[in-house]
This record gives structure tokens, sequence and C-alpha cells, in this order.
């Protein structure tokens, strides 16, 4: 390395989900390499979906991630059930409103106290900061339990649920079982309003950039498991069913999750800030009262800020989990029959890092011949390279770790889940001039 | 009396990280006790604890014994012991970590016994290796030993 070149690299980053790394090489002022290097093996849910059952769909996707299975349950079933042009009650849609609501707080409460909150306070890990901060981890544990409580009644347990499916639910609660819930929420709605003013009191680096902001819309509510459009920050809004029109995914050399960038090349931001940019106006009241008297104001072009925006999300799920349980009314089935038959269908919903969008295509038999996952973390991995970029000429002024500790801070800021984002690679062989799809 | 609580890790389709999902599934047949399939429950292994009544912990792990080789400590001696697992446990927080955090928030243990299998492999989709296979029955029967003489201590404790 001359005198003229810093690198800044870590080769495991702790606090995420999955095995990755980051690599960035300034020479003279200017970044030569901004890599975010993802290297745990591709799991093959796409090929393992072909061949099975519409109906076992849902159970084997809510396996991708133990963090956010009910945000793959969700899209798989908007995709399918779309496909077949099902109609799941009111009721059960505000029950899967709900079930979402638990996860959105579940993941978010241990993104932002346990994975985050240490690189603000500057500590190695939460173990660590545990020591000094006990209310601070605790509160966050506190949070991240009322949500698994809420994923467990609803699910059937916390992780990995199992009582969506396609139609509706296999089994619903009853409501005095909901309002079982209703005294440990209401005491997480209060703090996370606590935590939202203490995110916002949290030292942040200035750092601006210019994003293109993609989040699901359609309808009237803060986006969560339905949408039938793609805002687009500057352009227009996307049907969810021409996703891959507008949206590329592309194999680069040093990552096993594909990137995904506008069809113009352009690399776009999805997650907690393009959702609170796009939809402020549909923040439940009590959160959109803790943005405007303590979160940063829109838009939000600081991802080191995303702590706020992701304890703001908290505080609405919080509080339309209990909207919800008092509106409650048991539907009187749990499901509507489906009946099997050739179609294709795509379904986007918003998973706590962001656009989570499937595609089905299923048989007459009801078997599913091709699926295709997009998850939100492969769609910010050309982002946070671009961020890496951006970031370099403040680090330069920096001693070297903690300029490499601001560089770990930022990829965190986007709570990348490495495990999700590592999918399958359709695989081109040209034998003798012969294109052979894999 | 409470149930003695049986809490056991591991993902059944990541090679020997199933061994002990394998086994509590042995155990469990006539077994009386209060049994979590836990997989990798990451952090909210600490509400998994937070239990008046006594846990038997089951999880394969890498001492450098021979495949199969079986584990057995007090709980309490886990924490000592448990080094940072890789980070491929969910966001970071394998049980050792885990562990770790109850311990820097002063969350004691409940009384209870760590039973541990050796492992080998984990990669995706890969089967037990025959020497972990073969120890599944000997931990299925080290589950259900344990867990009576916690029942048993449980007894007397309370009169």
């Amino acid at each position: 390395m001359s005198a003229e070149e810093k690198v800044y690299q870590v080769d495991l980053l702790t606090r995420v989900e999955g095995e990755g790394s980051f690599y960035l090489r300034v020479r003279e002022g200017v970044v030569e390499e901004a890599r975010l290097s993802i290297f745990e093996a591709p799991r093959f849910f796409e090929a393992l979906l072909r061949g099975r059952s519409m109906f076992e769909v849902p159970d084997i996707v809510a396996r991708i991630c133990g963090i956010c299975p009910v945000a793959y349950q969700m899209s798989a079933l908007a995709a399918i059930e779309g496909a077949l042009g099902v109609a799941p009650s009111p009721e059960v849609r505000a029950l899967r409103r709900l079930l979402y609501c638990g996860e959105w707080i579940e993941s978010h409460a241990l993104h932002v106290f346990l994975l985050h909150a240490p690189d603000f306070l500057g500590y190695p890990s939460a173990v660590e900061m545990a020591k000094d901060h006990r209310a601070v981890v605790e509160r966050g544990l506190s949070l991240k339990k009322a949500g698994n409580a809420l994923i467990a009644l609803l699910g059937g347990r916390a992780i990995h649920p199992v009582s969506p499916r396609v139609g509706g639910f296999s089994k619903v609660p009853r409501r005095r079982e909901l309002l079982g819930l209703r005294d440990a929420l209401q005491r997480g709605l209060d703090s996370a309003l606590e935590a939202v003013r203490w995110t916002a009191s949290l030292p942040v680096p200035d750092f601006e950039q210019d994003y293109v902001f993609v989040a699901l819309a359609g309808g009237d509510a803060y986006p969560l498991e339905s949408g039938d459009r793609i805002a687009v920050s500057g352009r227009a809004d996307v049907p969810v069913a021409d996703f891959e029109t507008h949206f590329v995914e592309e194999q680069v050399p040093h990552s096993n999750a594909l990137a995904c960038r506008l069809a113009d090349g352009t690399p776009y931001l999805c997650g907690p800030m393009s959702r609170v940019n796009h939809h402020a106006d549909k923040l439940h009241p009590l959160a959109a009262a803790a943005l405007r008297e303590h979160g940063p104001p829109l838009p939000v072009r600081n991802p080191y800020r995303s702590i706020v925006v992701r304890a703001i999300e908290i505080v609405h799920a919080f509080a339309e989990a209990l909207d919800g349980i008092d509106a409650y009314v048991e539907p009187e089935r749990p499901f509507v029959e489906v009946t099997a038959r050739a179609a294709i269908g795509a379904g986007a919903t918003e998973a706590p890092r962001g656009l989570l969008w499937h595609r089905y295509q299923l048989g007459a038999d009801g078997l599913v011949v091709d699926a295709r996952i997009v998850p939100p973390t492969s769609q910010n991995q050309a982002r946070i390279e671009e961020d890496l970029r951006g970031v370099a000429p403040a680090l330069l002024a920096l001693p070297h770790e903690a300029a490499t500790r601001r560089c770990e801070q930022l990829i965190r800021a986007y709570d990348p889940c490495i495990s999700c984002a590592t999918h399958f690679l359709r695989l081109r062989i040209d034998r003798a001039g012969e294109e052979v799809p894999s | 009396m409470s149930l003695v609580r049986v809490i056991v890790l591991g993902n059944e389709a990541a090679g020997d990280d199933g061994a002990a999902l394998a086994a509590a599934r042995i155990a469990a047949a006539g077994g009386a006790f209060e049994l979590l399939l836990a997989g990798r429950p990451g952090v909210a292994l600490l509400d998994l604890l937070d239990t008046g009544a006594p846990v038997v912990l089951v999880d394969v792990v890498r001492t450098g014994a021979p495949p199969g080789a079986l584990l057995e400590v007090p709980l309490e001696v886990i924490l000592d012991r448990a080094l940072a697992s890789s980070p491929a446990s969910s966001h970071g927080f394998g049980p050792a970590e885990v562990l770790a955090l109850g311990g820097s928030l002063g969350r004691a243990l409940p009384r209870g016994v760590f039973l541990g299998v050796e492992g080998a492999r984990f990669e995706a989709g890969a089967p037990l290796t025959v020497g972990v296979e073969l120890a599944v029955p000997a931990l299925a029967a080290a589950i259900r030993r344990v867990v009576e003489a916690l029942g048993r201590n449980t007894c007397t404790s309370t009169g």
C-alpha cells in the first residue's frame, strides 16, 4: 500500500445476519474500489420451491430467515393469492397486518438496541455495551419479547410461524387471547416512544446522499403487508407486477447475492428511510407526532439516522397493533378455499429491511413451476457500495481504526440480512456458441 | 412442581447441527418434560432461560473431541467455557453470545445441565456424520436421565 493509498476493510462483518465483508480502497483522495462482498453460500430456495405444492410455499419460504419469516410468508401469499384471484376477507387481512407488526417490532428492536446501538455508544458488541448500559439493552429485549409474543400468538410460534396459509390462516386467535397481549403492547408503546427520544439524542456523523428511495405503495395505510405499486422517488410508480421491467438483478464477481439496480443502472435504497420519506403522512398519529417532535426533517438522507426512523416505525407498529386488537373481529372462516389453476402472480410487502418481491408460476396442479424472490438486502447492495464511496472523503481525516468503524456503522445502518440476500444465481453456459440456460 | 424445561438448539438442515434436535425427538417419546425445539432462537434464548423450572440445554458443540462425543456440565459452567460462535448465528447471537449477554445484564441462569454432542460438519443439506448419528440414541438417553435427576431433585427441594 503506497503512502497515497488507504485501504479500509473488514473481512468478517459482525452484528449482521450472515457472512460478508467490505473493502474500500482510496488513492490520492479518489475511491478506486468499494465492495460489499457476500460470501455466504447461496441456499437455492428458489430451486427448492420448484415442484412443491403452493400450499407448502409459506412454510418453506419462512425458513429463509429467522428474523423476518413473516415477510417471506406475506410476500409469497400476496403473489400466490394474486395469481389465483383469491381475496382473503378484510378480517384476515387485518390479522396479517397485525402479525407483520409483531415482526417489525422484534426485528427493529433487535437492530436498534443490540446491533446498531453499540456503534453509536462506542462498544464492540451488545455484550460489552450491556455492562455499562443495562437499561438500554433490557429495553431492547423487552420490546423484542413483546413483538415475539404477538407473532407466537398469531403465527403459532415466534420463529418460522406456521399458521399463515394460502387463503388466510390455518387458525385464528380468540379475541380474549389477543386482549391478553394488550397490556404488554401498551407498555411496549410507551417504551418505544422513549426509544425515539433516546435514538434522536445519539451522535450522528454528518453524511447525506442523494438517494432514489423505493418503497411499496397503494392503499391508505403505511406500507406493510400489501400494495399494488412501487414508489420510486423522482419517477412514476411501478406496478408490482412489472418489477422485473424496471429493476434488474445482476451477478457481481465479489458477491453471492445478486445486486439490484434500476433498469438504467441507478442504485437505489429501500427500507425504513424510503418508507418514511414516501409515506410519512400515513404513519400512525402517535408515530407521526414522534417524528415531528424528535425525528430528522424529511426527507431523511443520512443513513446513520435510520436508527431514529426504525424507532419511529417501532412506535407505529405498536400503535397499529393496539388499534388492531381493539378492532379485532374474529373471522367467520379462518381461510377461503383455494382451487389450483395455472397462473403467474407477483406480490410485494415491506420486510423490516425493505421491499421484498416474490413471483410464482403455478401449474394447473398447484405445483410451483418457477419462483423468484428478490430480498431487500440484495436490492440495497449496490447502494451500500455507493455509500462507501460517498463516505470516503470524510474517512481520510480519521484515524484508520475509527474510519473502519465508521464504514461498519454505515453498512449496519442498512440492517443487512446477508443470509436472505444469497439466492439462486441463474447460470447461462455458452458451449461452442450455444447458450444453455441452467 | 414445575416440569423440567428442555431447550434444544440446532438446525436440522445443516449437517451435524441437527443432532441435538434428532435426539430430543427420540427422548420426547414418553418423556414428562417441557420440550422446546428452539432451533436458532438468537437473543430469545434469554427468554427461554427465564424460568423457575430446572433447565436442560442441549446443543451441538465443537471442542475438538471425536464426532459424537457427549458433554455434560452444569449450566453455569457452560458460561465460562463457551466461546463466541461463528457469525452464522442469527445476527451474531449464538448461544455463547446470549449466555454472555445474560451475564452482562446480571441475569441469573436457572439451575440445570448443559448437554452437548460433538459435531464435525455443518454444511447445508449434509447428513449427520456417522459418529454423530451413532451418538444420537445415547444423547436421547442422556436427556431422559438428566431430566429424571433434575425432576427428582426438584421434588426433594420442594418437599
